[in-house]
């Protein structure tokens, strides 16, 4: 086979731009750093979440927190009660008392699963039970609101004794 | 009697708070210097760990077994604060040095590869003759 100058330069363009492909691979930069919050279940999956609970019944719920800031995080993850008119957004937490809360360290692309069990002590239709998704920031010296929550409504009814 | 106890504990409870606020500065300062460590991408795993138990230990309001993690975490820390300038050093060497190596490929395929060529060209036909039409 002939080393002509086409051949050549062909196989110099190939090589020039693997060689820049795998270069800009090595040099670090900047990716999407955010945090994530989700609710599971019992069984700690996705669906099956209970629509109707009673008062004083022990309930459980799974919280899934995921960190994929660059550095690790003090997150703490508030359970509150709120209503359909009643929601955190993602700029404003929820201004109910924290009835639990959650507080873990976690290494960047670290997530952790835990369940957390609590019973209501009222009555209500639509209750929204809110968890919000807390950071603390070590330049201000307190916890913050990342703006992430999530919230599963319940009808809360009362054991009638038949 | 009731008095007298009930007179102890309130009178307990402002030192209580104060050492759980004293002990969550703590434990917020340590993790600062956590946080700044896994920003540098040192491998930050056992103090989480620990920070972890520390917080359990919090909840639980056993102060004295926190302040025991928290000066072990803080012994790490300092070990792996001495050595971030190395770290640093090291890591940038090894980034901008690979990706140097990768960027002179095409350059020395461009110098070497022609003569390589020819050489394996000519040493493949070393055993031919030149015959004359």
């Amino acid at each position: 086979m002939r080393l002509d100058d086409e051949v050549l330069a062909v196989i110099m363009a190939l090589i020039v731009v693997s060689s820049v492909f795998a270069a800009a691979m090595t040099i670090p930069r900047g990716h999407e750093e955010f945090l994530a919050i989700g609710l599971l279940n019992e069984n700690c999956k996705i669906g099956d979440y209970p629509k109707t609970v009673f008062v004083e019944e022990n309930i459980t719920l799974c919280i899934f927190v995921s960190n994929n800031l660059a550095k690790p995080a003090l997150l703490q993850v508030r359970f509150k009660l709120g209503s359909r008119n009643n929601l955190p957004t993602n700029t404003t937490y929820l201004n109910s008392p924290t009835i639990l809360s959650l507080t873990r360290v976690l290494n960047s692309g670290e997530n952790f699963t835990e369940k957390v069990s609590f019973k209501l002590n009222s009555t209500g239709e639509n209750v929204a039970l809110v968890f919000e998704l807390w950071k603390y920031d070590t330049e201000l010296g307190k916890w913050v609101y990342t703006g992430r929550w999530v919230h599963l409504y319940v009808n809360v009814t009362r054991v009638f004794p038949g | 009697m009731f008095a007298i106890l009930f007179a102890l504990a309130f009178s307990l409870h402002p030192v209580l708070a104060e050492s759980k606020d004293k002990v969550w500065n703590e434990l917020v300062d340590v993790f600062s210097d956590v946080e700044k460590l896994g920003s540098e991408g040192i491998n930050v795993t056992k103090q989480i760990i620990m920070l972890n138990a520390a917080l359990k230990e919090f909840e639980k309001g056993n102060y004295g077994a926190v302040e025991t993690i928290l000066a072990e975490i803080r012994e790490l820390n300092s070990n792996q604060i001495a050595q971030l300038g190395n770290y640093r050093i090291t890591r940038f060497i090894e980034t901008y040095g690979l990706a140097a190596f990768y960027l002179s490929i095409p350059i020395v395929f461009y110098l070497l590869f022609p003569r390589l060529y020819f050489r394996v060209w000519f040493r493949a036909r070393r055993k031919w003759l030149v015959e004359k039409k």
